[in-house]
């Protein structure tokens, strides 16, 4: 069951590569596993996000595409 | 003028591909063939498109290709002898300078669709869907940010790296680390 529109998510990585993400609303938690050098695509509500784990750089890249293909946010982790 | 003048009529031959037969042509092909099918999609293609979807479609499937940095970012020379390959003339051609599904081709994208649905989830799909909307800016920016080795021997990463800062930090997700977690926020 997915969120309501506009509903805030959060979304965690643990060490070992899990990603939990949480739905407040509905205390819903979705997990994945992202090792390194592997790519993971999770639909949200106004779009895509894709996440890369980079095996070199060893950070978590991450951009977000709206429904229309535009890209909207890109980021890493530190 | 011709006493019996002929009338020529305009016969459309209509060839039926039978499911055994779009099964058969599968098998022939090997998983980057398909991953080609997949990044052409049911419209024509540039080159560009191509590669850059084939690229992504690839990582995120799983499947090994090489890549290196070249000039317009990370370039696989495998994706351009395929796209070349008479072996590969069943499923896509090249016409007006862009790639597209041959009617076989076509017929295999959708098998190959309904197969990565029941494997790999809906949220695959929706994210190759998206790929055939982004423009080529989009997919330079995703596929030069996911994989930063791409600006190495780019002639454009000057051009490249002005679209992802514009993009970088606009407050849809947000990042933190708590701990030894990564937590992002989507706001989405």
């Amino acid at each position: 069951m997915r969120p309501e529109k506009s509903e805030k998510k959060e979304i965690s990585i643990g060490i070992s590569g899990l990603i939990e993400i949480h739905f407040k609303r509905e205390k819903l938690v979705k997990a994945v596993d992202v090792k390194p050098g592997e790519m993971k695509v999770l639909v949200l509500n106004d779009g895509v996000l894709i996440l890369h784990y980079d095996e070199n750089t060893k950070k978590l890249r991450y951009a977000f595409f709206d429904n229309k293909g535009r890209l909207k946010d890109v980021g890493e982790t530190f | 003028m011709l006493k019996n003048k002929k009338r020529v009529k305009n016969v459309t031959m209509s060839v039926t591909i039978s499911e055994e037969d779009v099964e058969k042509e599968l098998e022939l092909h090997d998983q980057l063939d398909l991953v080609l099918v997949l990044a052409i999609g049911p419209s024509p293609a540039s080159h560009l498109a191509v590669q850059k979807r084939a690229i992504l479609i690839s990582k995120l499937l799983g499947v090994d290709l090489e890549v290196e940095p070249y000039r317009y970012g990370l370039y696989s020379e495998t994706i351009t002898e395929k796209l070349q390959s008479a072996k590969n003339a069943t499923l896509f051609r090249k016409r007006d300078g862009k790639y597209e599904l041959a009617p076989i081709g076509l017929r295999a994208y959708y098998k190959i669709l309904k197969r990565l649905a029941v494997k790999k989830g809906e949220d695959t799909l929706r994210f190759i869907e998206i790929l055939y909307r982004m423009g080529d800016d989009e997919l330079l920016a995703l596929t030069y940010h996911l994989f930063p080795e791409s600006f190495e021997k780019s002639e454009i990463k000057d051009k490249v790296r002005a679209m992802i800062e514009q993009l970088r930090g606009k407050g849809i997700i947000k990042a933190r680390r708590e701990g030894e977690k990564i937590v992002l926020e989507a706001d989405a």
